[in-house]
């Protein structure tokens, strides 16, 4: 009884390690992984253009190919490096006129992968001063925390600095603040031109924007826009523009900029996104800024102007590597997989995806095979039933567990 | 009978134990005046920040001292009772063999946890002296899924050594270092806090895995 | 007479390997028995089988009325067990190895052991494994002794030893086993270690019993008949009775079970003309091989 208890679980155990390494291998052997392709947008054609892998080159929606010349006149706002430097650079695009300087102040880039909704991370942050000295970032000598109060440690003696925690508590409190912080939102690095400091969602989920000046808290209660209840994330972005303070995802999928100074909501017109399983880039240039969206098996791209308005969309459906000879013989071959990771988080979440009603046959083939061979080793029925029941679940994995762990 | 046990036990593993326990010490000590050498020469801030940012682990060098604390208690518990068919002793105990072999799992257990408790505690000590507790839980978090391996291997090489075929021996422990392996697949501070409650559920599964290398060296399987 | 140890229909399959089939065989209380046979006949197949290491394919074998592959502990702590080799921990000293024992049994007996042990020349400290084989022996033989069990299983305990540990050895466990009316079941590569101890010999060979009976009965009966004759005797091969027909230095020589005048008519009826019948009785030794043949 006992032995057999322990055999149960060796066979059990053997099944979690089999269901990561065999279907691991197999991806490693056959496994092709799709690159989606690089949307561009064109401000002069106004429509999108690809970049694709193993393709040379930029293409249209057609597949039509297109020369480096026909491309540079395409994207002169993608080029515009080039273009200049060979002097080809146009003055206007779209009749709006274009200066060198609105490139440095308008671009930038913003990704925010869904992975990094959620992962470990350890709840301290540094606090810049946001007055600059000497036009520079310096990296505090201190940590704050938000539990029952906000705290700030003092990195070389491990210690509580009362005097400054006592003032910035006071200024959560007096912004409302419920405790302790849900999330803390930042850019921790002294490596950006200046600091917007941290959003902090409270155990209410309600949003409150926490900064240093001179020393001194900076507290401000933000109102969230109308019907988001939830944020699921905030990007303080810190551009060169200084336009905005952040870049806000709600539990819904929708996407705000929050306006610096005016903390006033701006919706960008696009369909809400799932932020558990989309990856989102925005890239900003003096006249668009281009949404890109991958994720579920989709790109999808959109093209909003300056003020918000949405001028071009594209969606494409991508190849699913699954429904490929090589994907679908993979599962009839295993039954489950054991996977690492959850949407949405990069915590180690093992848990079995996958499930394959396919792989029933080859199940069936395992069973069959080990009821056979125990047969022939003359094994007792009750045995056999178990081998058998544990193959007809387990597949492939059952089977090398419970050829194992044969008594 | 446990406790007679534990004197042969202890008679046959105090110097592995003590050396183990010396090793560890001296890792930690290690990794105490290396921490102590960069908090001197990069000062407090830049180490706080790449601990809180950079996912730089001070204790790095410990992950791999319960793993071969495991593997070497196992081997030095194991091999002595296994050598010509030593284990024939044990079992005519006057008590019930599958007893007796899982009280040995028992106390190597015990004795393992016991170092690893310590040198543990060690490290998590001198953590606190320059950390607050955010990391220290932190480092907790990282080092278990690594204390849970030592501890799988330990349950794993013991059982496989007890089986009495050279082939199932290897497909045990192919089998097994394939489980622990899953603890060391990511390697980011804390990643594993979810999945701590699944790795412990592996380690325990095999903590009665000798009683069924046990049972087929006393059903009279041959090597 | 009780029986402390009975064996029934005892058949034992290695794969497809035939071991023995339908094995019968009891040991009664007070009694010595010696197992016997060649190598590969199955006396390490025997001896697991009591002890309870190797599940018979078939048949049962009873120690102490209990099936020797479940017994209970308290049954276990009747029975004391010599491992080939007279295996011990040996990473342990002697007052080490008596303190982890001594808790096992309640009618530990610490006195013979230590008796045992004050005659080896060894150091109080010196670990078991830095003893000699001899040395070994006698801690063995000592923790059994202070065991103090009705029943003892002697896997092979003479491998190893030099002559004088040997015969230590036996006259020691002679004695103690005659005044304490203890039961031994023992097997040895050495037959005239044997002779000196037990009191009724199994005799095994490929695939079946030869013999079950007390020694001195065997030497009694069991004799070698050497004589010569002109004309083959090959018809006597195929006869059961005789074992061993061999031609040795021009005679011929074979065993029986048979009385003089009885061989003496069998030859004969056969038509052998024997001169020179010697009839000689045998040592166990000699007695063993006349059994089962030198190869």
């Amino acid at each position: 009884m006992k032995m057999k208890i322990s055999k149960i679980l060796l066979i059990a155990v053997s099944i979690v390690p089999l269901a990561w390494f065999l279907p691991d291998f197999y991806d490693v052997l056959f496994k092709d992984s799709v690159r989606p392709p690089y949307v561009v947008y064109s401000a002069v054609s106004q429509d999108f253009y690809f970049f694709r892998s193993g393709k040379k080159g930029l293409t249209d929606r057609e597949g039509n190919r297109y020369t480096e010349q026909q491309s540079d006149s395409l994207l002169p706002l993608f080029y515009y490096r080039q273009l200049y430097s060979q002097g080809k650079m146009p003055d206007t695009v779209r009749g709006v006129e274009i200066r060198p300087k609105m490139f440095k102040v308008s671009n930038y880039t913003v990704r925010l992968k869904s992975k990094d909704l959620d992962g470990p991370q350890i709840p301290l942050q540094p606090l810049f001063e946001s007055v600059l000295r000497r036009g520079k970032l310096s990296f505090p000598h201190d940590v704050f925390r938000i539990n029952k109060r906000m705290e700030f440690l003092d990195c070389a003696s491990n210690q509580v600095n009362e005097k400054k925690s006592e003032a910035f508590t006071r200024a959560l409190n007096e912004a409302g603040f419920q405790y302790p912080a849900a999330r803390i939102y930042g850019n921790p690095s002294a490596r950006k031109a200046y600091d917007w400091g941290y959003f902090v969602i409270d155990s209410s989920e309600k949003l409150f924007h926490v900064r240093m000046r001179n020393g001194l808290p900076l507290v401000k209660a933000v109102k969230l826009p109308e019907g988001v209840k939830k944020v699921a994330r905030v990007q303080v972005t810190e551009q060169s523009s200084r336009r905005y303070y952040a870049l806000v995802l709600s539990e819904a999928g929708n996407v705000y900029y929050l306006r610096s100074k005016s903390y006033q909501w701006v919706q960008f017109p696009i369909p809400p996104i799932d932020v558990y399983h989309e990856n989102i880039s925005i890239s900003g240039n003096p006249l668009y800024q281009t949404i890109r969206i991958v994720g579920k098996g989709r790109v999808k791209a959109y093209a909003v102007t300056k003020d918000f308005k949405l001028e071009n969309e594209y969606s494409e459906e991508l190849p699913v590597w699954e429904n490929s000879g090589k994907g679908r013989v993979k599962q009839y071959l295993f039954p489950f997989e054991l996977s690492a990771f959850r949407a949405g988080s990069t915590f180690v979440n093992f848990h079995l995806k996958n499930f394959s009603w396919q792989a029933v046959f080859v199940n069936m083939l395992f069973s069959l095979l080990i009821v056979f061979w125990g047969r022939k080793r003359k094994q007792p029925a009750n045995k056999l039933m178990l081998s058998f029941a544990v193959c007809l679940v387990a597949g492939v994995y059952g089977f090398v567990g419970a050829a194992v762990f044969q008594d | 009978m446990i406790q007679a046990l534990f004197y042969k036990e202890w008679v046959k593993l105090k110097w592995t134990v003590l050396f183990g326990f010396a090793f560890g010490l001296c890792s930690v000590l290690y990794i105490w005046s290396e921490l102590a050498f960069v908090f001197r020469e990069s000062g407090a801030v830049a180490i706080w920040d790449a601990v809180l940012h950079q996912g730089f682990m001070y204790y790095v060098s410990f992950r791999y001292f319960p793993l071969l604390m495991g593997l070497a208690l196992a081997l030095f518990q194991m091999i002595p009772e296994v050598q010509h068919k030593r284990i024939k002793l044990v079992m005519h105990l006057p008590a019930h063999h599958l007893r007796v072999l899982f009280s040995h799992t028992l106390i190597g257990t015990m004795l393992l946890l016991g170092v690893f408790f310590v040198v543990s505690a060690l490290l998590l000590g001198i953590s606190a002296i320059y950390f607050p507790y955010e990391i220290v839980v932190s480092v907790l978090q990282t080092i278990i899924p690594w204390l849970l391996a030592g501890w799988s291997i330990y349950l794993i090489v013991s059982f496989a050594v007890v089986e009495p075929k050279w082939n199932r021996r290897i497909a045990y422990v192919l089998i097994g270092l394939a489980s622990v392996y899953l603890n060391y697949l990511y390697t980011r501070t804390g990643m594993y806090l979810h999945s701590l409650p699944l790795l412990l559920a592996v380690t325990l599964a095999y903590l009665p895995a000798m009683l069924f290398t046990g049972s087929r060296f006393k059903k009279g399987v041959q090597g | 007479m009780e029986r402390i140890l009975e064996c029934r229909n005892l058949t034992h399959h290695y794969g497809e390997r035939l071991i023995y089939e339908n094995l019968n065989f009891s040991v009664e209380k007070g009694k010595i028995l010696g197992l016997l046979g060649k190598n590969g006949t199955g006396k390490t197949t025997t001896i697991n089988i009591l002890t309870g290491y190797l599940q018979p394919t078939s048949g049962e074998c009873l120690v102490f009325g209990q099936s020797s592959h479940s017994l209970t502990p308290e049954i276990k702590a009747r029975i004391g067990f010599l491992i080939e080799g007279h295996i011990q921990y040996d990473f342990m000293n002697i007052f080490q190895i008596e303190k982890f024992y001594s808790q096992f049994y309640p009618n530990w007996k610490r006195e013979p052991y230590f008796e045992l042990m004050s005659k080896l020349k060894i150091s109080p400290k010196q670990k078991i494994q830095t003893m000699s084989c001899g040395q070994r022996s006698q801690v063995a033989l000592g923790l059994i002794l202070a065991q103090d069990p009705e029943f003892m299983v002697l896997d092979d305990f003479s491998m190893g030893l030099d002559p004088g540990y040997r015969r230590l050895f036996i006259e020691y466990l002679q004695e103690y086993a005659k005044a304490e009316n203890k039961t031994i079941f023992t097997t040895s590569h050495i037959i005239q270690d044997m002779e000196r101890l037990i009191d009724d010999c199994l005799i095994m060979d490929y695939n079946r019993v030869l013999v079950q009976s007390p020694v001195s009965e065997l030497l009694g009966s069991f004799r070698q008949f050497t004589f010569s004759s002109a004309e083959p005797v090959d018809a006597l091969k195929s006869d059961e009775r005789f074992y061993s027909l061999e031609e040795h230095q021009g005679k011929k020589v074979c065993y029986s079970f048979l009385s003089e005048p009885e061989v003496k008519s069998i030859f004969e009826s056969r038509g052998i003309h024997s001169e020179n019948l010697e009839v000689s009785s045998l040592s166990l030794e000699d007695a063993f091989i006349g059994l089962t043949g030198k190869y």
